[in-house]
C-alpha cells in the first residue's frame, strides 16, 4: 500500500484539489447546470450589480441566463460587499468573453470555483501537510467528502452569500493552520489570514457575527512565539477586525433592517410560545398582532395585510426594539431554549428550503433537489443529534481534550497544540455563541442560511481534531522524530 | 290525394316546432351572451387601468358578462351579430392613435347595442350618434341630473356633444364654469348607439353610466339603495375601535356591511377569538359580513386548488366561531381571472367588487394579465364605490343608482375618525340598504358547507342559527389544548434528552479523572523530581 502511495507522488493537497475540481466542475458547468434557485433574495443584489432576471424565469428552477443592464443604473454598486466584488469580476469576464447583454451565471460559478479550489488547497495543506502517507490520503478523502458536498457547491451558481462565506471559511482556517504548521515566519500567510478574515466579515451582515471566532483565532496567532513583531500591532489588528465587523453589520438597507426586525419577533419571540398574546403585557403592541406568529416579511403568496404597509409599521414594528426583545427572552428562558433547539435542528440541514437545484427542462418539476455527491450532508442532516445542549457538550468535550493536550505539551517547545487550542476554541465559540445571537437578531427566519457558517465551523473543528488525533499530536509524542 | 293536407299540416307543424326551438335557444343565448369591451390601452400613467376596471365592475353589477379585449388583440370577424350582446369601446389614451381597422369595420357592421366611452370617436360613430362634438380643454365642468350635481374631478380634455338635447336622447348634462348658461349632454343616445364622455371616479358619473348602460342593454332595473360598507377590516384592526364603530352604527340606525379579511393559520389563538367576537357583535347588531380573500403578495401566486383550500379554511374557522359571511368582496381583478372566479367568487351569490389598486408603471406585475379576459356575472354583483366619490355631490339622497352599489368607507384608524364618520353619515341623509328590512337573501356554498342569509336570519347547512353566541363563549375563553404527543415522539424526545444527560455525566467524570490524573502525575513525578533535585 505504501508503495502505491509512494508511486503516486501526488501530495494530498494536489489530490484534493483535483478531486474537487472534477466533482464540482461536472456539477456546475455542464448543461443542464445545477445550483440553487432564487427564493426572492436575488433581486436587490442583482440590481446593484447591473443584472436583472429575464421574463421567462420561473420559480423553483435554476436560471442560467440573466439580463445585463446596458445603460445607467441608479442602483449600481449601491450596497458594496465582498459578494458584489466577486459578482463584478464575473460580470467583467462575461462582458469580455461572452456578451454585453446576457449574463451567463456560470461565469459567477467559475469565479467561485477558482476561489474555492484555492481554498481547498490551502485547507488541505494546512490540515494534512505534504507527506505522502496512507493515513494522510485517507484524511484527504474524508476532507474531500466534506468540502465537495453538493450542499455547499450548489451555492456557486447562485447569488446567495453562502458561497463566499463557505469559501472564505476554508481560506481562514487553512491559513491559520498553515501559519501554525510552519516554524519559520511567513508574513504572507498572516496577511492572507487577515485578508480572508476581513473579506469574510464583509460578505453579508450575518457573517459579521463570526467576529467572535475570528478574534479568538487571531489571539492564537498573535501569541505564537515567532510573531513577536506583531505584538505591538495586535491591538491595531483587533481594532481593524472589530471595525470591519461594525461596518458589515451596519451595511444593510433600511428594508433589510425592517425585515430582520419584523421576523425577529414573528418568527422568534411569537413562534416559541403557545400564548403569543402575552407580548401585549410588556409592550405597546396590540394583542391582535399575536396572529402574526410565524409570518414572514415577504409572504410567499398571500397575507391578510402586507407587512411592508403603513399600518403594520406604525402599530407593530415601531413598538418594540432589541432591548425589549432581550428582556423578553431573559424572562422566558424556556422559550428561548426551544428556539435554540430549533436552531440546532436546522443547523445540519444544509440545503435552503424553497429552492430547486435544477435548470428547467422538459418534464422537470420545480423545486427538485439533486442527490449528487451529498453523502456528508445526508449523514450530518440525518444522524447528527438535534439539540443545542449537545452542541455545547460536544464543544466542551473537545475543549477538554485540547486542554489535556495543552497541559501535556506545555512543558515542551511544541506550539502546535497550543495554537490549535485557540483555533478550535474560536471555531467552537462560533458553534456555541452564534445561534443565540441569530435567534435574537433574525428569529428562526432563513435559519438554513444563517446557520451555514456554524455548521461549517463545527465540521472544520472536528476535522482539526481528527487530524490531530491521526497525527498523534494529542496523546502520544509526535512520531515525526 | 287525401294525404296532401295531412302532409302540409305535418310540415307546418314541423317548421313551427323547429322554429320555436330555435327561438328558445336564441332567447337563452341572449341572456348568457357577453358584452365585448374593447379598450385601446390601459394607460397606467393616467390610471386608465382603473377606468377599465370600473367599467368592468359596473357591467358585472348590471348582470352582464363581459369579454374584455385589448384593441390590438382583436381578431377580425370576432364581433358578429348574434355572438355578442353588444360592444363597448373604451378609449383611455387618445394620443396613442391606436387603431384596428378590422375592429372598426366589424363594429360598423354590427347591429347590436354600441357604446363609446371617452374621446377618439370615429367618423361612423359620430354619424350614428348625430350632432356636433367638441373637445373642452381646461374647464371646470359640473355634471347634473335633476337637482343632483357634482363637479367633475377629471382635468383631462373631454369630448362632449355640443348642445344639450331633450332627455330622450341624453342622460344627464354638463355645465361649464366659464359659461354657466351653456349646457352639454353627458350621456348621448341615438337608436342603438350611445356615448359617454368618460367613466370617471365621481359618484354621479358612475350613476349616470349605470343608467345609460342598463337602458342600452335593456336590463330590467329599478333604483337600488346603496349598502354602507366598511372596508379594510383585518384581524389586526384595533378591536376597541371596531366595536365602537359597530356600536355607533347600530345605535344611530345605520345598517351596514363589513368587508373583512381573515387568517387561515393561528386560528387557535386567543386573538382570533377576540376578533370573531367583535364580528359576532356586528352580526347581532344587524350588520352583514363580506369575506375578502387575503391580499396577494410576494412573487408567487396560488393555483386554483390552493386558493380554494385557503378560502375554505378561512370560511370554516370563521363559521366555527359563528361568523357567517353573506358574500364575498374582492378587488375587480379577481373577476378577471378564471382561476380566482372558479376558486372563490363563484361560490357566492353576492359578490362585492372593490376597486383595484392603481398599478404603477415602474412595477412589473407578478402575474401579467392576459390581453383577453372574461368577466363573470353573478346572481348579484355589487359595484363598490368609495363614499368619498359622492362627497361633492349636492342632494346626495337623490342620487339614483340602478345597479347594486356599495358605498365604501375605509375603517377609521382612531376614535376621532369614527366620530367624524358618524357625523358625515348623519349629514349625508342617504337612505341605506337595510339587509333586514329590504329582505336581502344570499348564499355561499363552499365545499359541502352552505351558508344562507334571509332578512337577518342566518342558516348554516339549511339549519337556522338561532343564537349566534351559543357554545362559542367557552371556546373563546378556553385555552388551546396542546397536541397530544404520540408515543414515538415521546421516545425520541426522551432519547435525545437522555443522550444529553449521559454525555454531560461522562464529560464531568472525564474532567474529574483528568484533574485526578494530573494530580497523581504531579505528585508522582514532579514532586519526586523536585525532591531528587533537592
Amino acid at each position: 500500500m505504501k508503495k502505491i502511495t509512494q508511486s503516486i507522488k501526488m501530495n494530498p493537497a494536489i489530490l484534493a484539489v483535483s478531486l474537487c475540481a472534477l466533482i464540482v466542475g461536472w456539477l456546475i458547468f455542464l448543461t443542464p447546470i445545477h445550483g440553487y434557485s432564487d427564493n426572492g433574495d436575488f433581486q436587490y443584489l442583482m440590481a446593484t450589480n447591473d443584472l436583472y432576471g429575464l421574463p421567462h424565469a420561473k420559480a423553483g428552477y435554476v436560471v442560467q441566463h440573466y439580463g445585463l443592464m446596458k445603460y445607467y443604473n441608479p442602483l449600481h454598486l449601491n450596497h458594496l460587499t465582498t459578494q458584489s466584488a466577486v459578482i463584478q469580476i464575473a460580470v467583467g469576464l462575461n462582458r469580455l468573453l461572452y456578451s454585453q447583454t446576457i449574463f451567463d451565471v456560470r461565469f459567477l460559478g467559475a469565479v467561485h470555483y477558482v476561489l474555492y479550489l484555492g481554498g481547498v488547497a490551502v485547507l488541505v495543506k494546512g490540515l494534512i501537510g505534504n507527506e505522502n502517507r496512507l493515513r494522510n490520503y485517507l484524511m484527504t478523502v474524508a476532507v474531500v467528502i466534506f468540502v465537495a458536498d453538493s450542499s455547499f457547491t450548489l451555492y456557486f451558481n447562485s447569488f446567495y452569500p453562502q458561497a463566499l462565506a463557505f469559501i472564505l471559511l476554508l481560506y481562514l482556517v487553512g491559513f491559520a493552520l498553515l501559519i501554525i504548521r510552519y516554524k519559520t515566519v511567513n508574513n504572507w500567510l498572516t496577511v492572507g489570514f487577515y485578508v480572508s478574515a476581513i473579506l469574510l466579515l464583509m460578505v453579508h451582515e450575518s457573517t459579521s457575527l463570526l467576529i467572535i471566532g475570528i478574534v479568538i483565532i487571531s489571539v492564537g496567532i498573535l501569541l505564537l512565539p515567532s510573531r513577536q513583531w506583531i505584538h505591538g500591532s495586535a491591538a491595531v489588528v483587533t481594532c481593524l477586525l472589530l471595525f470591519t465587523c461594525w461596518v458589515s453589520a451596519n451595511n444593510i438597507t433600511r428594508e433589510v433592517r425592517a425585515v430582520n426586525k419584523y421576523q425577529a419577533v414573528t418568527q422568534g419571540r411569537l413562534l416559541a410560545t403557545s400564548h403569543p398574546e402575552s407580548i401585549a403585557a410588556t409592550s405597546h403592541i396590540d394583542e391582535q398582532f399575536s396572529l402574526m406568529k410565524g409570518r414572514s416579511y415577504y409572504p410567499a403568496a398571500y397575507a391578510p395585510l402586507e407587512p411592508e404597509g403603513h399600518y403594520i409599521q406604525e402599530n407593530f414594528s415601531q413598538h418594540y426594539d432589541l432591548p425589549w426583545l432581550l428582556l423578553e427572552y431573559t424572562e422566558h428562558p424556556h422559550q428561548f431554549s426551544l428556539l435554540l433547539d430549533k436552531s440546532a435542528k436546522n443547523m445540519m440541514v444544509l440545503r435552503p428550503k424553497l429552492t430547486g437545484t435544477r435548470e428547467k427542462q422538459a418534464g422537470g418539476k420545480p423545486f427538485q433537489k439533486t442527490r449528487y455527491f451529498s453523502l456528508f450532508s445526508y449523514i450530518a442532516g440525518t444522524y447528527y443529534p438535534k439539540t443545542y445542549g449537545f452542541n455545547c457538550l460536544l464543544a466542551f468535550a473537545i475543549m477538554v481534550i485540547y486542554c489535556g493536550g495543552l497541559i501535556r505539551e506545555s512543558s515542551k517547545q511544541n506550539q502546535a497544540v497550543k495554537s490549535h487550542f485557540w483555533l478550535v476554541l474560536g471555531l467552537l465559540s462560533v458553534v456555541v455563541l452564534v445561534p443565540p445571537v441569530v435567534i435574537v437578531l433574525y428569529g428562526t427566519a432563513n435559519f438554513v442560511i444563517h446557520m451555514l457558517p456554524v455548521a461549517v465551523c463545527l465540521s472544520l473543528s472536528s476535522f482539526i481534531l481528527l487530524s490531530d488525533v491521526v497525527q498523534h499530536r494529542l496523546w502520544r509524542n509526535r512520531d515525526v522524530t | 290525394m287525401l294525404r296532401k293536407p295531412y302532409f302540409w299540416g305535418f310540415l307546418i307543424l314541423l317548421i313551427l316546432v323547429v322554429g320555436f326551438g330555435k327561438l328558445a335557444i336564441h332567447a337563452e343565448a341572449a341572456g348568457s351572451r357577453s358584452v365585448m369591451l374593447v379598450y385601446d390601452s390601459k394607460n397606467i400613467a393616467h390610471h386608465g387601468d382603473l377606468e377599465l376596471d370600473r367599467c368592468q365592475r359596473l357591467l358585472t353589477s348590471l348582470g352582464l358578462p363581459v369579454k374584455t379585449v385589448q384593441l390590438n388583440q382583436y381578431q377580425a370577424a370576432d364581433l358578429q351579430n348574434g355572438r355578442y350582446r353588444g360592444v363597448i369601446t373604451l378609449i383611455n389614451w387618445e394620443q396613442s392613435k391606436n387603431r384596428n381597422r378590422a375592429f372598426e369595420h366589424d363594429r360598423r357592421v354590427f347591429d347590436g347595442p354600441k357604446l363609446h366611452i371617452g374621446p377618439g370617436l370615429q367618423a361612423d360613430e359620430r354619424q350614428e350618434l348625430g350632432g356636433k362634438f367638441k373637445t373642452l380643454v381646461h374647464q371646470q365642468l359640473t355634471s347634473h341630473q335633476g337637482r343632483v350635481s357634482q363637479p367633475l374631478s377629471t382635468n383631462q380634455p373631454i369630448l362632449v356633444r355640443d348642445q344639450q338635447s331633450d332627455s330622450t336622447s341624453s342622460v344627464g348634462w354638463l355645465s361649464s364654469q366659464n359659461h354657466p348658461i351653456k349646457k352639454y349632454s353627458y350621456g348621448v343616445k341615438n337608436g342603438n348607439t350611445r356615448f359617454l364622455p368618460e367613466l370617471g371616479s365621481d359618484g354621479l358619473s358612475i350613476a349616470l353610466a349605470g343608467q345609460l348602460i342598463a337602458k342600452l342593454f335593456k336590463v330590467t332595473v329599478h333604483n337600488q339603495l346603496p349598502l354602507l360598507t366598511i372596508t379594510g377590516i383585518t384581524p389586526y384592526t384595533k378591536l376597541e375601535d371596531l366595536s365602537r364603530l359597530v356600536n355607533q352604527l347600530a345605535t344611530q340606525g345605520f345598517p351596514f356591511a363589513l368587508s373583512i379579511v381573515s387568517v387561515e393559520r393561528n386560528t387557535d389563538l386567543k386573538a382570533f377569538h377576540r376578533y370573531t367576537k367583535v364580528l359576532r357583535k356586528a352580526e347581532e347588531a344587524g350588520g352583514v359580513i363580506f369575506l375578502r380573500p387575503s391580499t396577494e403578495t410576494g412573487t408567487q401566486r396560488l393555483n386554483e386548488a390552493e386558493l380554494r383550500s385557503v378560502f375554505q379554511t378561512e370560511l370554516a374557522s370563521l363559521s366555527a366561531d359563528r361568523v357567517l359571511p353573506v358574500g364575498i368582496s374582492a378587488p375587480g381583478y379577481w373577476n378577471r381571472s378564471n382561476r380566482r372566479q372558479r376558486a372563490v367568487l363563484n361560490s357566492a351569490s353576492h359578490v362585492l367588487l372593490l376597486p383595484d389598486q392603481p398599478q404603477r408603471l415602474e412595477e412589473i406585475p407578478v402575474e401579467p394579465e392576459p390581453m383577453i379576459t372574461n368577466e363573470n356575472r353573478f346572481k348579484t354583483g355589487i359595484v363598490g364605490v368609495p363614499l368619498k366619490a359622492i362627497e361633492t355631490v349636492s342632494w346626495q339622497n337623490e342620487l339614483k343608482f340602478v345597479q347594486p352599489t356599495a358605498l365604501l368607507v375605509p375603517m377609521p384608524t382612531n376614535r376621532d375618525g369614527i366620530d367624524r364618520l358618524i357625523q358625515q353619515l348623519h349629514g349625508s341623509n342617504i337612505r341605506w340598504l337595510d339587509p333586514v328590512k329590504n329582505h336581502l337573501k344570499t348564499s355561499i356554498k363552499a365545499g359541502s358547507v352552505l351558508f344562507d342569509y334571509r332578512s337577518g336570519q342566518y342558516f348554516f347547512n339549511r339549519e337556522p342559527v338561532t343564537d349566534l353566541d351559543a357554545d362559542v363563549e367557552n371556546l373563546a375563553n378556553g385555552d388551546s389544548q396542546a397536541e397530544p404527543t404520540t408515543w414515538m415522539n415521546r421516545v425520541i424526545q426522551w432519547q435525545s434528552q437522555a443522550l444529553l444527560w449521559l454525555f454531560a455525566g461522562i464529560g464531568l467524570i472525564l474532567a474529574g479523572l483528568l484533574v485526578l490524573g494530573w494530580r497523581i502525575y504531579r505528585s508522582k513525578f514532579i514532586h519526586s523530581r523536585d525532591i531528587k533535585e533537592r
